[in-house]
């Protein structure tokens, strides 16, 4: 026993108390506890509820047949599975992600550029377009996207046409191109000038850079980058593509690519609204960089196009990225209002299952970590994007 | 001015092309070729987009759907005759967003801090009981109860419940000998025996009514009542006397007596007693929540789960800075999950899960449940914002706090928080807007929100396919709101900025 000069220590046994080591580990076994018995009285009641409705928590029921039509996307017969309908649901939300997040980025880009255009006319409507979309609800926006202009469109009978392109109620309706058989043959020609064109561009762009004498790489890589295909061109006597146009026959449109309603629906009005938060946030990322870093990179002697590549968009892009993450979550998340249109999307397919199934608890978990799988995939693709763009710090 | 321009006779005038109306032209849209190609082109579509809509909006559109349904849309199924509580709920909404804006920078004393958290307290309670409707016992129905409890339980439809009566007594008896132990002057003591005499004079009549005579009483039963009575009284009394040289009795005297009062009514009136009772009254008429629809039901759900999500939000984001890791793991779970999905497939689970998870009894209207989603899916969202906001408070401020002794409790409280919350006032205003126009999402799970009640306009036969005259009348409605709070925002952030600075 060691002797104390401590006055407290008469009471050691009590001094816990004044350990915050313990009061610590005392507060998480007391928040333990109460999860524990939250989720005890939580599971009880679940187990009671699913007990008394005849239900259960096994996923078996998805090798049921379905017994509902998906009109949307992978082939889907009634006789299919619900697990099945399940995947085509999740394909067709990942069909609306990924078009959606390329369209939205575009429009965004384009939006956020005109909202500093110096000119006063341009700028005032993309203004306004902005706020209209900022300041009112995606589903009403879909809903009279969807319900006053898409269904008020002319039947298909008496359809807007723009050559092989028609607008109509029942979708658009555009020209395909059809692979012939060089195509692939043209995939190889076209991907070796391509790659041609990127090692001179990269070659002579360094020999300027190292020797500062003016080497012209982009003039030197367009040789092959359009002589390997114009060779190709002549060689060949078929073209690599063929137009396949959108005929009407009978009571429906044959032929082409088509883009159903509802398809069009979720998928314009998701674009026009996260390109108006995407253009505010590419507005105040070039606004970002301070106006000294383009007059500088002027007085170097940069042109134009490079001002802008070399300095302006890294820079901005470091300030744009992170609410762009933000932006692009939010499409995805926002993808399930799709059911809003009558598009089978991820929610729409659950839904309709729960309905058919009664099995609550595993279709939501089921959805929920799919949208979570989502979020988690582009959040990753995104800060990787991020972490390589970020200043190296020595 | 121009008398100085003469003044100076070798200065030119400056070219038309950069002042007045042709410069101002000039300059905005006509600087260049591209520019001027650019104003060309935004003229045509503005004008084409402005002739179709203006042409449609007088001549085809059929306004009268929304003139002859505007009742509709603003309350929906809320009966007309009752509308004026919702209207005194809007103002007390709308006064308590000005008062608090008016009030906002101007130095407060204390004691008008505290009547105004006291009012904002409780106004969201007044709003509630308004819109929601509410029964009161009346002074009767007690006595009535009571009397029906002592003298003739055997009357009762629930005579297993006759212990109410018992702990009611006690409870009352026991407030009352606090107060007579605790006073000093005999008219004091006197006066607290007055409930208690009160009681019993309200309740003879009906046990003489009961029981014919006064002497017909069948002592045993009434054993336990009277037990109560002494138990309670006495008990008091020895606490009251013992509490007497304490400052704060005279506050615990009030104290139990606005608290006891509330508690004899919830132990005596909350069920149907059956025979001859007296029915408390409808004060105002009860409006179930499955009623509350259209413009209402939007601000309503907006309303509740901006307040409701608040608290939780902070403690979220108190909890996932917390050193504590059970605590700091399970914030960070709920926050990232509740972030990872989309709002609709909370508000799906709400109303299909919850009921799972609860028990069978107990059943949660739909309306309710959408606001229990949607306050956990903004307290998420408003923890991450919060979070910036701590973060944003620099450590030496934490460390001052602690060298001056104050606990962590009140270095949270008092030198984090506020801070915190105060540089992310704009970003919680931007989460309130968003949380606004994603009450809409109550449509798709079946709550008649606006967008729902404008849907159901839409079917109504003299006005069938009137959907973009709905749509955009919907859309001003959310627009006018959103906006103003963004402007606001923005004023807010502004003079926030400028504080800052000084």
């Amino acid at each position: 026993m060691k002797p104390s000069t401590n006055p407290f220590s008469g009471s050691s046994f009590w001094s816990f108390w004044r350990d915050t080591r313990f009061l610590q580990a005392l507060a998480q076994a007391i928040f333990l506890l109460l999860v524990f018995i939250a989720t005890r009285w939580l599971i009880g009641n679940l187990l009671e509820a699913l007990d008394s409705r005849g239900l259960s928590l096994s996923f078996a029921f998805l090798q049921r047949t379905a017994g509902f039509g998906i009109g949307e996307g992978l082939t889907f017969e009634r006789t299919d599975s619900f697990w099945y309908a399940y995947v085509v649901g999740v394909v067709n939300t990942l069909r609306v992600i990924v078009v959606g997040l390329g369209l939205a980025t575009i429009v965004g880009i384009f939006a956020g550029i005109a909202l500093l255009s110096p000119n006063w006319l341009l700028r005032s409507i993309v203004s306004a377009y902005v706020e209209v979309m900022r300041n009112t609800p995606l589903l009403v926006q879909l809903f009279f996207l969807y319900f006053g202009i898409i269904l008020k469109l002319p039947s298909l009978q008496e359809r807007i046409t723009f050559g092989s392109f028609s607008l109509s109620q029942r979708g658009f309706f555009f020209p395909r191109l059809e692979p012939m058989q060089s195509f692939t043959l043209w995939i190889v020609v076209v991907a070796a000038s391509l790659l041609a064109a990127i090692v001179i561009f990269r070659v002579l762009y360094q020999r300027r850079l190292l020797d500062g004498v003016e080497t012209r790489p982009g003039l030197w890589a367009l040789l092959p980058l359009l002589g390997l295909p114009a060779l190709t061109w002549l060689l060949l006597p078929e073209a690599p593509l063929s137009l396949d146009r959108p005929q009407l026959d009978g009571l429906r449109m044959v032929g082409g690519a088509q883009l159903s309603p509802e398809f069009a629906g979720i998928l314009l009005g998701l674009v026009i609204y996260t390109g108006a938060f995407i253009a505010d946030i590419v507005r105040s990322g070039i606004l970002a960089v301070p106006k000294g870093q383009t007059e500088a990179a002027t007085a170097l002697g940069l042109s134009k196009f490079e001002v802008l590549r070399l300095v302006i968009l890294p820079q901005a892009l470091r300030v744009i990225i992170p609410p762009l993450t933000n932006q692009y979550l939010n499409l995805a998340k926002n993808s399930s209002l799709a059911v809003g249109v009558g598009y089978p999307d991820l929610y729409n397919v659950s839904s309709t299952i729960f309905n058919q199934s009664g099995q609550a608890v595993q279709v939501i978990t089921l959805m929920m970590s799919t949208y979570l799988l989502i979020s988690l995939a582009i959040s990753i693709v995104m800060n990787a994007i991020n972490s390589r763009l970020k200043i190296v710090e020595r | 001015m121009s008398a100085e321009i003469k003044a100076h006779p070798g200065m030119e005038k400056p070219p038309t092309t950069s002042v007045g109306v042709l410069g101002w032209l000039h300059q905005n849209l006509f600087s260049s070729l591209l520019n001027s190609v650019l104003t060309l082109i935004s003229a045509g579509i503005l004008y084409l987009l402005g002739r179709g809509l203006v042409k449609w909006a007088l001549t085809e559109a059929r306004w009268g759907v929304i003139t002859s349904n505007i009742k509709v849309l603003a309350w929906g199924r809320y009966p007309n005759e009752e509308a004026w509580r919702l209207g005194i709920s809007l103002l007390i909404i709308l006064a308590m967003g000005l008062l608090t804006w008016a009030l906002r920078r101007g130095s407060l004393t204390q004691n008008a801090r505290r009547a105004l958290l006291t009012v904002w307290v409780l106004s969201p309670v007044a709003i509630v009981i308004l819109i929601h409707g509410i029964t009161l016992p009346t002074i009767a129905t007690i006595t009535n109860n009571l009397g029906y409890y002592i003298y003739r339980p055997e009357l009762m439809p629930l005579l297993g419940e006759a212990w109410r009566a018992s702990a009611a007594l006690l409870v009352l008896a026991f407030v009352a000998g606090l107060t007579c132990g605790s006073v000093s002057k005999r008219t004091e003591r006197l006066l607290s025996l007055a409930p208690l005499l009160a009681l019993f004079l309200f309740t003879l009549p009906l046990g003489l009514l009961a029981n014919g005579s006064l002497f017909g009483f069948d002592l045993p039963r009434l054993l336990p009542q009277t037990f109560a009575l002494l138990v309670g009284f006495f008990s008091g009394m020895t606490v009251g006397r013992a509490l007497t040289s304490i400052a704060a009795i005279r506050w615990l005297r009030i104290g139990s007596w606005v608290a006891v009062l509330p508690g004899l009514l919830i132990l005596l009136t909350t069920f149907d007693v059956g025979v001859e009772s007296v029915a408390p009254v409808e004060v105002l008429q009860i409006i179930e929540p499955n009623i509350w629809s259209g413009m209402m039901l939007t601000i309503l759900l907006a309303v509740v789960s901006i307040v409701a999500s608040f608290p939780i939000g902070v403690l979220l984001a108190l909890g996932r800075r917390s050193s504590l890791p059970v605590v700091k793991g399970f914030s960070v779970l709920f926050i990232e999950v509740v972030r990872g999905v989309p709002l609709i497939t909370i508000l799906f689970m709400a109303q299909v899960m919850l009921p799972l998870f609860l028990p069978l009894e107990l059943t949660v209207d739909r309306v309710i449940r959408a606001m229990v989603g949607m306050t956990l899916f903004t307290a998420a969202y408003l923890a991450e914002i919060v979070r910036g906001g701590l973060q944003a408070v620099r450590n030496e401020q934490v460390e001052a706090a602690r060298a001056l002794g104050l606990s962590e409790m009140l270095v949270t409280g008092l030198i984090v928080l506020p801070q915190a919350l105060r540089a992310v006032i704009p970003p919680i205003m931007g989460q309130f807007v968003s949380i606004f126009k994603d009450t809409t999402l109550v449509t798709i799970v079946g709550l008649l929100d606006l967008l729902a009640v404008g849907q159901s306009v839409i079917k109504q036969r003299e006005f069938l396919g009137a959907v973009r005259e709905v749509y955009l009348f919907a859309g001003v409605f959310y627009f006018v709101i959103s906006y103003a709070m963004s402007v606001a925002s923005r004023r807010l952030e502004r003079q926030l900025g400028v504080t800052e600075e000084s």
